[in-house]
């Protein structure tokens, strides 16, 4: 066991390693990996569920048989037709967009007591290609996990922290990804806060019908919540387990429509 | 609440309406009043004899949490900050089953003697309205040998 020297200090007593924990990421992401152009075949599938004539031998259309959305036709397979439904219909449940380290996005639909999901790369350790998403059927009681896990949501030390503020340009030249070493933070920024502004950051916003929650997850040094106010950002430390429970809350208000 | 229970080195409170399913000299269960849908909510506090630090506790524990259970997420990792000894919250789920999941509130100490560990479970979407009962038993948990 290896303690976090720095987070010892401001504790005042031995604190864990946790920026080094491995395991413990959730289920296993499994589900075939499309194109984005191949849902939009999908979505443009008559209403019997087949694809235009003329983009059936398309790599798109090669993609959705590939992945089991389509026959060896044109026609769509159940699996499919679930997509296309959910595509038309247009009601989403929870969307949620990352930008920043790592950039994506995640939809999810309605489906009975399942949830429909497509994803694009997250913070998680299943790799989906730039410009494709995986598609997935996620239990709705186990919905929030995998959210969790697609954001990067992990142990970390907390400390109180904030509400500060910064420039909305600095907040915004933060999350520009760059090959270069992260950026300093801003003169007068704090020590602890410091720790948060070199780590790499990915800002999610999830958004549902009820409410929308926007932060940052910097790195494996812990999560921000995130108020924009016209030129200013506050940032104010959102401790992990906080950041979870919110997530329980705002799924579980999406999932009764209050 | 409605009384305690304990083992030989640790005890808790047993909130309203909660039943004691198990009491031994080193493990307690008891569980929430039953008809809780899916997942009968539940807590179980467990000693035993270590001089191990906190840091060693906290570890084991969260490595025990990926090792026991496949899939499972762990979320956080906190300083329990009452109580006379050192201590941690952890937070974790892990799927159970085809459809269900649950989330585990875990709180460690370690008094220097015993490593004492409650570990509350509910189904996750339960997790909003069983915290402040896991929160409660977390804070009243006393130890024999303070006495």
């Amino acid at each position: 066991m290896t303690t976090d020297e720095q987070a010892s200090t401001w504790a005042g007593e031995p604190l864990e390693d946790l920026a080094g924990l491995t395991g413990g990421r959730g289920e296993q992401r499994d589900g075939p990996v499309v194109p984005d152009a191949a849902l939009d075949l999908v979505a443009r599938a008559d209403r019997r569920g087949r694809v235009p004539r003329d983009a059936s031998g398309s790599p798109e259309a090669q993609a959705l048989r590939a992945a089991g959305l389509l026959d060896d036709g044109r026609a769509l397979t159940p699996f499919g037709h679930a997509v296309r439904d959910h595509w038309r219909a247009g009601v989403t449940f929870l969307e949620a967009h990352a930008r920043g380290e790592r950039p994506g996005r995640l939809t999810a639909w309605p489906s009975s007591r399942s949830l429909l999901v497509a994803a694009s790369a997250g913070a998680d350790e299943s790799p989906v290609p730039a410009g494709h998403v995986r598609l997935g059927v996620v239990p709705t009681s186990r919905f929030v996990s995998y959210l969790a896990a697609w954001a990067g949501v992990r142990p970390a030390w907390s400390f109180d922290l904030g509400p500060w503020e910064v420039p909305r340009a600095d907040y915004e030249a933060r999350l520009s990804p760059s090959a270069d070493a992260p950026p300093e933070p801003p003169p007068g920024t704090g020590e602890r806060a410091a720790r948060l502004w070199r780590e790499p950051w990915t800002e999610i916003v999830t958004v549902t019908p009820q409410s929308s929650l926007r932060f940052v997850v910097a790195g494996t040094a812990g999560a921000l919540r995130v108020d924009v106010r016209d030129d200013l950002v506050a940032l104010a430390v959102l401790p992990p387990r906080l950041l979870f429970l919110t997530l329980v809350t705002q799924t579980g208000a999406a999932v009764q429509g209050r | 609440m409605s009384g305690r229970t304990g083992t030989a080195v640790a005890s808790i409170p047993v909130p309203e309406g909660w039943e004691v399913l198990e009491q031994t000299e080193h493990r307690v269960i008891v569980a929430a009043p039953t008809g809780s849908p899916a997942f009968r909510a539940n807590a179980v506090l467990t000693t035993l004899p270590s001089p191990a630090p906190i840091t060693d506790a906290s570890s084991a524990a969260l490595a025990n949490a990926v090792g026991e259970h496949p899939g499972a997420l762990l979320v956080s990792c906190d300083v329990w900050p009452s109580g006379a000894h050192p201590g941690r919250s952890l937070l974790f789920t892990y799927p159970v089953g085809e459809e269900s999941e649950v989330a585990v509130q875990q709180y460690v100490w370690a008094t220097g003697r015993h490593h004492v560990h409650l570990v509350a479970s509910c189904a996750t979407y339960q997790l909003e309205g069983h915290e402040p009962f896991f929160l409660d038993l977390a804070a009243g948990t006393t130890f024999a040998e303070d006495a």
